[in-house]
């Protein structure tokens, strides 16, 4: 990834928003940003036995799917994907921007309360979504 | 509807063209006359091209003589042809391919009728007599001439290290070889086109001088001229001239095996040559063996085997290999049943019109 | 019960995958592509994340699977996930980006089950811009390694040449099974 295209403050404000979400949801193992083709951008958390690149280029292809599926049956545009796993979910949102879209995976414990969830990720969303508008 | 299909093949079309056409055709299966199936361009009875393809040409002039295949020009709205034949305006619309290919099952079902005609005995034994002196000789004058010339290029030591052939058509028509050391060497004769390795390889056939070494340049190069790469010309050489025997070196007791595959993505593929490459690459076989595998005429093997031979592509070997030897009885041809891969490959094949 | 069956397009980014799929697709290819943030590892505005996907019906009933992976080495689990099951693999390299040999290689290791079994081909495009590595260069590296893969010059945009390659691979396959038919008979 072009290293110029991110600066190390706003790398860090986006890092804060992260970890914002993991102080206000303890259901929220591990957050993590990356850009759209899947480079990592930022993470926090335990991310257990994968790696932020493994794990933001995943993403980026799972994500890019549910958008061809999503433009193939007509339901206009794709806001997240959700893997529901034995012991916990991944939750992919995208992060709009006019220059910078990222892409915003949100791992969670076994038992979340996906409300909540959710709600507080799509705070996160915006927050960050402002600072790449305005960076 | 009549019982035998309608084959049609494609000649230098683009292959979203290409494809176009045979979703129309699959859809209109219920408005064509007969049945229609993608085929090969030599068994095909009705040929859509572009005119000015090669292949194309090629298929016109034949159609012209045998008047067995009809052959339809794809061509785009207002655009000036030299063809007068039939034409298929892009874009392509369903009702005009099937008005067309209906006019041609129709026109193709009259010729053949009118060719059930009993020939007098008298009449038949005249055109067999006429056809017999014209072929022999001039193909093993062509051959000779072909194999005379592969071995002048060979041996001359420094078009052994000729870069490319040039073909030009400017002025008396001339064969130059350019050499890495900016020498260049100069030989006359008839040359009829330099898009067609056929015909190039028909002419150099005839050329009587022998090769000279000159330290001029040749002419500016002109429109038509083009410089062909040695072993590309080498390749046309071998599969074009060289079928009749094996080049000296070689000898039927061998077996023959390929150190890598031939460029066949700048020499051009025939089915058959990618047969006995897939062959010849994986293990050292045969004429014999390659015959009974592949289902190739020895012509056509021999030539291959000369062509790979004059591309420095052959690792000729004797019969002290240690490859296990093969049981060819045992042998069930892929495509004998249909079954598994060979029913999908086919299926492929006819779809793109390749040839199996 | 129609068949399906897969068909593998990978290389380097910009070596033209999607291009191959879309010169013999029936469909018009689905593509994912994004923005590609890396312009200094390539110039391409578009890269693919996921695969493209494209298909051709068969006759009988049956139906040829195009993929395309992404090319880049982070997307490697794409590699393995679209390979599963395939009928072969088409390796495509771009002579004038740099080390296209290594890159050469690099895919036919990631692939190498596919290559054991005489199911891969490579085409190596813009030779005619960049004539070294030759296509000889190519076929020594894979000979000094134990691989036998055709190599061809190839002109990506061309559908004569997928299909070359494509039937280069369906004659590789047919002869692969019936000399190990043979072979196991003598």
């Amino acid at each position: 990834m072009d290293t110029n295209q991110i600066s190390d403050s706003l790398q860090l404000r986006l890092e804060m928003d992260l970890k914002k979400l993991l102080a206000v949801n303890d259901q929220v193992r591990a957050v993590l940003l990356a850009t759209t083709d899947g480079f990592e951008v930022a993470y926090c958390g335990d991310l257990g036995s994968s790696t932020p690149s493994n794990i933001s280029a995943m993403t980026s292809s799972m994500l890019s799917l549910a958008i061809a599926m999503v433009n193939e049956t007509g339901l206009s545009s794709c806001l997240n994907l959700m893997v529901e796993g034995g012991q916990g979910r991944a939750i992919i949102m995208s992060v709009p921007s006019k220059n910078k879209p990222m892409l915003l995976t949100v791992l969670t414990r076994e038992q979340v309360s996906l409300g909540q969830l959710l709600l507080d990720a799509k705070i996160t969303v915006k927050q960050l979504s402002d600072k790449l508008e305005n960076c | 509807m009549s019982q035998k299909k309608l084959h049609i093949g494609i000649a230098g079309l683009k292959l979203s063209d290409a494809l176009a056409l045979r979703s129309i055709v699959r859809l209109s299966k219920g408005k064509l006359e007969r049945d229609c199936v993608f085929s090969h361009q030599d068994e095909a009875d009705v040929i859509i091209g572009v005119s000015g393809d090669a292949a194309f040409n090629r298929k016109v002039i034949e159609s012209k003589q045998n008047g067995r295949t009809i052959c339809i020009a794809l061509t785009k709205h207002n655009e000036a042809l030299s063809f007068s034949g039939n034409l298929l305006q892009k874009p392509i619309r369903p009702q005009d391919v099937v008005n067309l290919l209906n006019a041609c099952d129709k026109r193709l079902s009259k010729s053949q009728d009118a060719a059930i005609v009993e020939i007098p005995d008298k009449f038949k034994k005249t055109a067999v007599e006429k056809q017999k002196p014209q072929e022999e000789p001039s193909k093993d004058l062509k051959t000779r001439n072909a194999l005379a010339l592969a071995y002048e290029l060979q041996k001359e030591t420094d078009l052994k290290k000729a870069q490319d052939l040039l073909l030009s058509l400017s002025g008396e028509p001339q064969i130059h070889i350019r050499l890495p050391d900016g020498k260049f060497s100069t030989c006359n004769g008839k040359v009829v086109t330099p898009n067609d390795g056929t015909s190039l390889l028909e002419s150099l056939a005839w050329m009587q001088q022998k090769i000279d070494v000159e330290k001029r340049a040749p002419e500016a190069e002109q429109e038509n001229d083009q410089w062909l790469p040695m072993d590309c010309f080498y390749w046309h050489l071998g599969v074009h001239a060289l079928s009749d025997e094996l080049l000296p070196g070689l000898d039927e007791s061998m077996l023959f095996k390929l150190k890598r595959w031939p460029d066949f993505g700048r020499n051009g593929a025939d089915s058959a040559h990618l047969k006995l490459a897939a062959f010849m690459v994986r293990r050292a076989l045969s004429l014999a063996e390659l015959k009974t595998l592949t289902r190739q005429p020895s012509k056509t093997i021999i030539a291959f085997i000369n062509a790979c031979a004059l591309c420095n592509l052959l690792l000729p070997k004797d019969r002290t290999g240690h490859e296990v030897a093969l049981d060819l009885n045992k042998m069930k041809m892929a495509g004998d049943s249909g079954q598994g891969l060979a029913g999908v490959f086919s299926a492929i094949r006819s779809v793109f019109g390749m040839r199996a | 019960m129609a068949q399906e069956y897969k068909l593998i397009f990978t290389g380097s980014m910009g070596a033209g995958k999607t291009t191959a799929i879309a010169a013999i697709s029936e469909i018009a290819p689905i593509k994912t592509e994004v923005a590609n943030t890396d312009r200094q590892a390539h110039s391409k505005e578009q890269t693919t994340v996921a695969m493209d996907y494209g298909e051709v019906q068969l006759e009988n009933g049956d139906r040829l699977r195009l993929y395309g992976t992404p090319g880049q080495e982070r997307f490697r689990f794409m590699w393995d996930i679209l390979q599963q099951g395939a009928l072969g693999v088409i390796i495509l390299v771009d002579n004038t980006q740099s080390e296209p040999i290594a890159t050469m290689k690099h895919y036919v290791h990631s692939f190498k089950k596919l290559v054991s079994c005489d199911r891969a081909v490579v085409g190596v495009g813009r030779m005619d811009e960049n004539p070294h590595p030759s296509l000889e260069d190519f076929s020594q590296a894979l000979e000094e390694e134990g691989l036998d893969v055709p190599v061809f010059a190839v002109d990506i945009r061309k559908g004569d040449d997928v299909l070359l390659m494509l039937d280069v691979l369906m004659n590789r396959i047919e002869v692969w099974e019936m000399l190990n038919q043979l072979e196991a008979q003598a």
